[in-house]
């Protein structure tokens, strides 16, 4: 009994310890809204076929077009590989969107929507958002809210007459389908 | 006093050196989360935070629903056999012995599951009825199991543990949903349904239904049907409204060791049981700004449960206010108040009854907790302590002190001293309860007592978690627990009653003891379409009996496994098929001579359209029946095959 009380004040003295060892680093603070929609996109490469025709060129190409409500933390995927492809983040403007695999539309590009997915219209190119009335434009994944969780709706049908194939278990976890 | 120092510096080392943590949670890297991980994962400002549960200075297990579909359990019980440091045994095919570290049961005395933040543990005798916790698996948005004393936030009774189900918002069940599940052992169906009501309401309806077989050896054939709604709006930026409700009924073929006072005397009956209840729960969250926020919460609970030997009806009514707040920049506080009011009515035979059969007990309960950035985003120290009143034990305070360390962002120590209760019950204080030595001969009576203690629990826990490559996270966690005032039985004397010989005996609280134990959680991401969820645990239980206490609980030395094992691989193949496996072992129960066993559950799922998913699964595949926990006769978990389709409109 009287080691398993020594042991006990040892333990609490490690607890102590700790509280004095203060110099050391950094702490992955909760996700903000943005790492989690950054963490979805990269996932959803994994879940998306792009045909072997849009599959040129070295890198993969992340577009984001309009404000980049991101700042740095798409330069963490930067350099990651998608599709054997490494990957490069692009900021563009509605011009210049033929070599992106992903394109990313700001909000602030809302009344732009229908400029922006006409100049890609039947390019394989993945078209992600997050407002409510991305996918009735024609584009394909919009990001929504739930509670405090992150969730997003798919418009399989015009991602299908791009030539993009989307996986079913992708499908199945979105909130809701457009085919 | 079997316990040595030699032993507690293994555990000591195994937890500091063996590399360990939680899920991809803990990796800072936004790449290395999964689609599963970012669906479960919360978004919170930097003030406004509910620290994800995994970097918590405590020992914290997840189920998420990928865990749920893919695991093809269709009990909630099953589930919990993925998380390391739990004691989950099949006794019949409506009862579960479940613990977490320890003291296994048909009814386990220091845990607490709350549904929903509704409390589930019955205070007749402070177990759970986990034959009626059976929530259709597609609506629970998670299951997160806190191991070690969780009492002072989560409430009374979380002794050993907490067990948290929470179940999908309505927002998250929108449309419809079909499923029928066909096998040798169960067969049932469920029919879901979900719509808007205007702009900021959503609500969900279901039914289910439900037949499970007899065990090997077993009379407990059991069918279940339930039915709910839930209703969920959003009034503006700063109020949320949410309504629940559901009610159950159901039968089960019991067998029980029947006494009485004419011949036979003793004979085990099999029997039909009724089992029926429901409850309504109405929840109101509110921001008053970015750094604080409260939860206002009150249910209603009514069951009833015929069990041959003894009738129980049970009424609870609980009001609970929380409120979390930053203070300042470092503090984070969350208190809150509480009020419960419990009412039964018993009607019970001569081989149990309760005295007074009915009774009414009040529950006051307050809490404060702080946690404190000692270093910002480094080093954080909690401090909290609940205080309650309730009718049995008087006042009672429940404190508990931990620190998280994060030294580099892909790991975290912990450590936590906490002191928890658990109020005696009903049973303790007012149960009779007789049985024969010898029939005909000599007979003998347990009887509660008012004086009885609570059981008081000092637990001292260390964890670390670790990610040391990209695709593995490793938790371990060290503790032990050391206990005092655990259930003995005294001697009262020995008398003549109904012209026989009668041996009274008393509930007392005369034993103390340790649990010490390890438990060892690994997750590997071996490919993006690979992974394995596995786990070990090692716990041992050393109790003493004192004061010619008879020492009915030094059972629980034998009733919990010292070693478990469990391996879950699971892979996606080509063609939108999924394989799953579960493979466990878990070592003998030395008390009630269980051999131990291993086994093993299959899974393969086929989903060709986000709308449909079909699937096969085998369970218990190694044997033809195996025990898995002493009832009466011996039933045995049998090998099953069930056939499952899905259907979304």
């Amino acid at each position: 009994m009287d080691r398993f009380r020594r042991l006990k004040a040892a333990l609490c003295a490690l607890f102590l310890l700790g509280s004095s060892a203060a110099q050391f680093s950094a702490y992955a603070a909760a996700l903000n809204e943005y790492q989690i929609k950054a963490g979805f996109l990269f996932q959803f490469t994994k879940f998306i076929e792009w045909p072997s025709g849009a599959e040129t060129g070295d890198t993969f190409n992340i577009c984001v077009v309009g404000k980049d409500p991101f700042g740095e933390i798409l330069d963490e995927i930067r350099g990651e590989k998608i599709k054997n492809r490494e990957v490069e983040i692009k900021h563009t403007g509605p011009h210049g969107l033929d070599g992106c695999q992903l394109i990313f539309i700001s909000k602030s590009e809302e009344d732009r929507f229908d400029k922006i997915l006409n100049s890609v219209k039947g390019k394989s190119i993945l078209t992600v958002s997050e407002s409510p009335e991305f996918l009735g434009r024609g584009g394909m994944i919009n990001f929504l809210m739930s509670g405090n969780k992150i969730r997003f709706e798919i418009n399989d049908k015009d991602a299908k007459a791009s030539g993009l194939k989307i996986s079913s278990k992708l499908l199945s976890i979105a909130s809701r389908v457009k085919s | 006093m079997k316990f040595t120092s030699v032993r507690f510096w293994t555990y000591l080392t195994i937890a500091l050196f063996i590399p360990a943590s939680v899920q991809a949670a803990d990796a800072a890297k936004i790449t290395s989360f999964s689609l599963e991980d970012l669906m479960n994962t919360e978004v919170t400002s930097v003030t406004r935070s509910s620290r994800p549960l995994n970097q918590s200075a405590a020992a914290v297990t997840v189920i998420n629903q990928e865990d749920i579909r893919r695991s093809g359990a269709t009990a909630v019980p099953e589930l919990l056999r993925m998380v390391p440091g739990m004691q989950v045994a099949r006794i019949t095919a409506s009862q579960w012995a479940i613990s977490i570290r320890g003291f296994n049961g048909a009814l386990v005395t220091k845990l607490l599951v709350l549904v929903d933040g509704r409390t589930v543990y019955s205070p007749l005798h402070s177990g759970v009825y986990w034959d009626v916790q059976d929530l259709m698996p597609e609506n629970i948005e998670r299951i997160e199991v806190i191991r070690g004393p969780g009492a002072s936030v989560w409430g009374s009774n979380a002794m050993n543990g907490v067990i948290n189900i929470i179940t999908k918002d309505s927002k998250d069940t929108q449309g419809g949903l079909v499923t029928g599940l066909g096998g040798s052992e169960e067969q049932s169906g469920a029919l879901r349904y979900g719509g808007k009501i205007g702009e900021k309401t959503t609500y969900r309806g279901y039914g289910r239904y439900f037949n499970r077989d007899s065990s090997h050896d077993g009379n407990d054939a059991w069918q279940m049907g339930q039915g709910g709604i839930r209703v969920d709006s959003t009034l503006n930026e700063k109020d949320k409204l949410a309504f629940d409700g559901a009610y159950y009924n159901g039968e089960e073929d019991l067998r029980t060791t029947f006494s009485t006072l004419t011949p036979p005397f003793r004979e085990v009956m099999n029997a039909d049981g009724v089992i029926s209840g429901g409850h309504f729960l109405s929840r109101w969250e509110h921001a008053y700004s970015e750094t604080s926020d409260s939860t206002l919460q009150f249910y209603y609970d009514q069951t009833y449960r015929d069990s041959v030997i003894l009738d129980e009806y049970r009424y609870t009514g609980d009001i609970d206010w929380r409120h979390h707040f930053m203070l300042g920049d470092r503090n984070e506080v969350v208190w809150g108040l509480g009020y419960r009011l419990n009412a039964d009515k018993t009607k019970g035979t001569f081989s149990a009854y309760f005295d007074p059969g009915s009774r009414t007990d009040n529950l006051y309960q307050a809490f404060l907790q702080d946690t404190i950035a000692l270093v910002p985003d480094k080093l954080w120290f909690t401090a909290g302590t609940r205080l309650e009143i309730n009718d049995y034990s008087g006042f009672e305070a429940q404190p508990t002190a931990r620190l998280l360390w994060q030294p580099t962002e892909k790991q975290s120590v912990w450590g936590a001293v906490s002191r928890a209760v658990r109020i005696p019950s009903r049973l303790d204080h007012d149960l009779q309860l007789n049985g024969w030595f010898t029939p005909g001969v000599r007979l003998g009576r347990l009887e509660g007592d008012h004086d009885r203690d609570s059981e008081v629990l000092y637990a001292y826990e260390l964890g670390y978690r670790v990610q040391p490559v990209k695709r593995l996270a490793l938790d371990v966690t060290g503790f032990i627990n050391d206990y005092k005032n655990l259930t003995t039985t005294r001697l009262i004397g020995n008398e003549v009653e109904n012209g026989f010989p009668i041996t009274r005996l008393a509930v007392d609280d005369e034993m103390k003891g340790q649990a010490v134990g390890t438990e060892i959680a690994a997750k590997f991401q071996a490919t993006d379409n690979f992974m394995i969820n596995s786990g070990y645990t090692l716990l041992q239980i050393y109790l003493n009996a004192e004061n010619d206490g008879l020492g009915t609980a030094e059972a629980a030395e034998g009733q919990s496994p010292e070693h478990q094992i469990f391996v879950n691989p699971r892979v996606d193949l080509p063609f939108d098929l999924e394989l799953d496996a579960a493979l466990r072992y878990v070592d003998a129960l030395l008390r009630s001579r269980v051999p131990a066993y291993w086994e093993m559950d299959m899974r393969l799922g086929w989903r060709p359209t986000e709308r449909l998913e079909f699937s096969v699964v085998g369970q218990n595949l190694f044997h033809n029946h195996h025990q898995e926990f002493p009832g009466t006769g011996n039933p045995e978990s049998q090998r099953a095959v069930y056939g499952k389709t899905a259907v979304k409109f």
